[in-house]
């Protein structure tokens, strides 16, 4: 029986060995993503797509399908074993993920994080969608337009565990302190968990809880659309305003009808675009991450690389983009 | 007269020889297709990600199973122990590395002693409720103590040596996790099926009364599994930080049914009295050859699902047909046999 | 004998009193929270929960269970929202507004009830293979339907293609479905009550129906007096797909979205709410009607929750605190049961 075992156990190992000599390859990137399924990051990996048939590349791409970290450290393995030239990372969670991405980097894998960043030490470069301050300063003022400068706001966010809303809500907050918005108060911050269910039934809790409520920011795609719906449910709509980052295909229809005046989002199809000339260029050598260094992103232009203030690096794709009624016909089925 | 169809279904039986085979099979088919990818030397990598964190739970879970109750509540374990380890670590200024490794097996098995007091207690409660309310209590718990905040910075030789090192054994490069998780199964193993106190678990599993009655405290057997269960949660806690190299409240969501399907697959049933240590333990290498293949071919994580739900339900739909086929053909030769006297 | 005795061993009567209980504590710190708008509110929004909850109870009865409802609501929503997108046009109509006639454009799409028996044709499909599994291949209910549950929610994103529905893909009686009101409650409401009643005269007073307790409680017993165990078993199964089917269009049509991971981890609160409401997950025992009041008990604690006005770290509590009253919940039932079952000996014995 061990006889057996060994012979074709040693078999396997003779098989795996004799096919494993294979031959050049083009430059590949692995593309990993915080959901399977979203439908923002497939909007992100048409903007690979289209830097590939620009550049020559070939990526593969993928995502878990519970937005897990475990989930998207198995995916990082997998992509190390096998040995792609750039790991290009939007993450679950900036810290959980810098292990395994240091070890692929120590095989000479280059890092680069989009959308959602890596800690500095897990990654060559950030490629930021757009600075956070904008991203919370832009919301303020279009809340506060919409309201006439006065009345109580609150903010739907996703959870209280997400990176990138807190700082948001930290910039919200530090520009409601400006004496223009002197006569806006910010009732209270609630959750729903990037969950359509949960955030409906948050959204209808304040406006049932805060009878003078004039205002929702909620920088948040799952909330923008739920708090949407439910304004629109409970008869709310242009009695409380809206605004945050949404989809534009899922919250066409609110834009059309005025539930919500006016949203932001930064365009997923740039930032797959941009994260994939900045990992292309770092394979190639033109660029190592460091401040300063400059590089051409196709029909982006040229981006510089810039301090992050975390120890890292990284380089802006644009300014938060304004959806409204009028515009929202050429977008709403692009992504 | 004995025939050779008659066979088959005695030989499937025996889960192991049919996981084995899947085995063989599963490597064979993926090596052909991902030739340069997907090789035994690869392969024995990723069993840091598939095999080890999972099937230290599947160890704990096994007991459970074998016992017929089952306890949903093991990831979050997980996660409470490694938070309550990372958070006394404190990167390097709270207490000193092993005292809250010791803190963290010890928050292990108080959640299983927990766990196990309120199955002994609530007997009218199937185990899967008060554990499905346990599991959002320590989650609770974890998300209280750490908020959006993750814990780590914790040694080198733990989050790089543990999480990520290989140790070279006859010229192949064997990941330390592995050989952690290696050196348990034969002692879990002789301990479990050939030593009386492994075997009250499937005595009292197979028939809580009739062991009641023979004198075995069925009470403490299952408070102990429920205990074993907690540690082994809170060891798969550990080893799953060492990879992550922090801890989040978050950590290792949905472990719970990985663990179980190891431990269904290598043939232990949720109606208790069956579970083998050597089948966890091919049903661990199965699934660490199918996952990591299907993710080298298809790189799509629901697929990856779905064929993971495909071969759990197989592995156990199989062998009880063909027990069925065997029992209608044999019920029908015996009527032929009658109908000839 | 006392009322309050009289109420103690009423099981539903003690639920329900919990239920006032919890109402009225988080009244007083949110007055707004007591309000009947609210309150309808709530109903409302428990009503796809108590759908499935029914269908929960038939599966648990016959002494199985079926953890992949979230699933099933997944792959028949997402199935009849493809269809519903790819049917999508538009049709001009005049309707009055303010008194002046007015064109509008109305999105319409296949006939809404084609869609929602298609849904439920789907999840009564999942449902046939459940049962099948678990019935006649003899598969344990928890890991056919764990099995399942990977698999379905596989086939719902093959079927999307990873895309997801949005409110721009629905026919505008899709949107309005979960959204008519008659006689201040909402038409979710109307539509649980319906469920609840056909499945109350089903299991009350039909033959099929009394069979469901009767294979739970006794297998063999009933196999002996000719029921046919495994039909029954398989029926049950059927039934929670269908009601799932029907949930996920209800889900699908209150959130305007349908995505391929639609409502994951549903099933949890589902079995909970069977549990609380005081029926036995090894089958046989449980009353409908404690469902109905334990599905609506996780409403108001849920819906609660938001209400409580909790402010800063204390977001970090809910987790905990949702987690400990279900498990009060579960544990106060079971007193009650045990106070329950001592009399009736004490009783006998007299």
């Amino acid at each position: 029986m061990k006889r057996i075992l060994s012979l074709i156990l040693a078999a396997m190992m003779l098989l795996g060995l004799a096919l494993a000599v294979g031959a050049e390859e083009p430059i590949t990137i692995g593309v990993v993503y915080k959901q399977s399924g979203n439908p923002f990051f497939e909007a992100g990996v048409r903007g690979f797509d289209e830097a590939s048939k620009e550049l020559g590349f070939t990526f593969i791409h993928n995502g878990p399908a519970d937005s897990s970290n475990e989930g998207q450290i198995q995916i990082i393995e997998g992509y190390i074993q096998q040995e792609v030239d750039a790991i290009a990372i939007s993450a679950n969670d900036a810290a959980g993920v810098v292990s395994v991405l240091q070890t692929a980097m120590d095989k000479g894998i280059k890092v680069v994080s989009w959308d959602s960043k890596v800690e500095a030490a897990g990654r060559n470069l950030n490629v930021d969608p757009s600075v956070a301050q904008n991203i919370g300063r832009v919301q303020v003022e279009e809340i506060a337009k919409q309201i006439g400068y006065e009345g109580q706001i609150a903010i739907l966010s996703a959870a209280a565990t997400h990176d990138n809303q807190n700082t948001w809500i930290a910039y919200m907050k530090e520009e409601l302190e400006k004496p223009e918005y002197d006569k806006i108060e910010l009732v209270t911050v609630v959750y729903g968990d990037d969950l359509t269910d949960k955030s409906y039934q948050e959204m209808q809790g304040l406006i049932n809880s805060y009878p003078d409520l004039k205002g929702v920011i909620s920088p948040t795609t799952v909330g923008v659309a739920a708090a949407a719906v439910a304004i629109k449910d409970m008869g709310m709509s242009g009695k409380i305003k809206l605004t945050g980052l949404g989809l534009p295909s899922e919250m066409a229809d609110h834009l059309a009808d005025g539930t919500c005046e006016a949203m932001f989002l930064w365009n997923p199809i740039d930032l797959g675009y941009a994260a994939a000339y900045a990992s292309i260029a770092m394979v190639k050598g033109d660029i190592t991450g460091a401040v300063g260094e400059k590089f051409d992103a196709g029909r982006l232009g040229e981006r510089e690389i810039m301090d992050a203030g975390d120890g890292g690096t990284f380089i802006l794709v644009g300014d938060p983009f304004r959806f409204t009624g009028e515009n929202i016909d050429d977008w709403k089925n692009v992504y | 007269m004995v025939r050779f169809t008659d066979k088959i279904p005695a030989f499937f039986k025996r889960r192991e020889w049919l996981l084995f085979g899947l085995i063989v099979l599963t490597f064979l088919f993926f090596n052909v297709q991902e030739p340069n990818n997907y090789t035994l030397v690869k392969l024995l990598n990723q069993t840091r990600v598939y095999m080890v964190d999972v099937g230290f739970m599947a160890l704990g879970m096994l007991l459970v199973l074998i016992l017929g109750d089952i306890d949903i509540s093991v990831a979050a374990i997980a996660a409470l122990s490694a938070t309550v380890m990372g958070v006394t670590y404190k990167a390097g200024q709270g207490l000193p590395f092993g005292i809250s490794i010791v803190l963290m097996l010890v928050t292990g098995v108080l959640c299983g002693l927990v766990n196990g007091l309120l199955v002994i207690r609530f007997k009218e409660l199937f185990p899967m409720i008060i554990t499905l309310a346990t599991q959002t209590l320590y989650r609770g718990i974890a998300y209280i103590i750490l908020k959006d905040q993750s814990a780590g910075s914790f040694p080198t030789w733990f989050s790089k040596d543990l999480g990520y090192g290989l140790v070279n054994i006859f010229g192949l490069d064997v990941p330390v996790m592995l050989l952690c998780l290696l050196a348990v199964f034969p002692l879990y193993h002789l301990w479990l099926h050939h030593t009386v106190s492994g075997h009250r678990y499937f005595a009292t599993g197979t028939n809580l009364t009739a062991s009641r009655f023979s004198g075995i405290h069925t009470d403490k057997i299952k408070l102990s599994a429920f205990m074993l269960n907690g540690l082994f949660a809170a060891i798969a806690g550990f080893f799953l930080t060492s990879r992550t190299g922090s801890v989040k409240y978050t950590i290792g969501t949905g472990f719970e049914m990985q663990a179980i399907a190891v431990a269904v697959l290598g043939g232990a049933s949720t109606s208790g009295g069956k579970g083998s240590v050597v089948g966890l333990l091919l049903a661990l290498v199965l699934l660490t050859a199918l996952k990591n293949g299907l993710m080298l071919l298809y790189n799509d994580a629901f697929i990856l699902n779905l064929s993971v739900g495909l071969l759990l339900i197989l592995v156990v739909l199989i062998p009880n047909l063909l027990g069925m086929l065997n029992k209608y053909r044999t019920v029908r030769r015996q009527r032929l046999e009658l109908a000839k006297t | 004998m006392s009322f309050l005795k009289k109420l103690v061993r009423n099981r539903e009567a003690g639920l329900t009193l919990v239920i006032i209980l919890l109402v009225l504590l988080v009244g007083l710190r949110n007055p707004a929270f007591a309000s009947l708008s609210n309150l309808q509110f709530i109903l409302g929004d428990t009503s796809i929960m108590i759908i499935l909850a029914l269908g929960m109870l038939c599966v648990l009865l016959v002494g199985s269970i079926d953890i992949s409802i979230s699933a099933i609501m997944a792959l028949s929503a997402m199935t009849a929202g493809i269809l519903m997108k790819n049917n999508l046009g538009l049709v001009e109509t005049t309707t009055l507004v303010e008194g002046v006639e007015t064109a509008l454009a109305i999105k319409t799409s296949t006939p809404l009830i084609v869609l929602i028996l298609l849904a439920m044709g789907v999840g009564a499909a999942c449902g046939l293979v459940n049962g099948l599994l678990i019935a006649y291949g003899k598969v344990l209910p928890i890991v056919a339907t764990l099995g399942l549950q990977y698999i379905i929610y596989g086939l719902s994103h093959l079927v999307s293609s990873g895309q997801a529905i949005y409110r721009k893909d629905m026919s505008e009686s899709f949107i309005q479905f979960t959204r008519h009101n008659l006689l201040g409650f909402n038409s979710k409401v109307w539509i649980m009550l319906g469920t609840f009643l056909l499945l109350y005269f089903f299991i009350t007073y039909l033959r099929s129906g009394r069979r469901l307790y009767a294979v739970g409680s006794n297998r063999e017993a009933a196999q002996m007096s000719g029921i046919d165990t495994k039909r029954t078993t398989l029926m049950a199964h059927v039934i929670m797909g269908a009601l799932a089917g029907l949930a996920g269009m209800l889900y699908a049509s209150h959130d305007n979205k349908v995505t391929q991971d639609m409502a994951m981890g549903y099933e949890m609160y589902v079995i909970a709410a069977c549990v609380i409401g005081g029926v036995s997950v090894t089958g046989g025992f449980g009353k409908i009607l404690g469902v109905l009041l334990g599905a609506l008990a996780i409403g108001v604690i849920n819906n609660g929750l938001t209400m409580l006005r909790l402010t800063g770290n204390s977001e970090f509590w809910k987790k905990a605190i949702q987690g400990a009253v279900i498990l009060i919940a579960v544990v106060t039932n079971v007193y009650i049961k045990r106070g329950h079952e001592k009399r009736v000996l004490r009783e006998r014995r007299l």
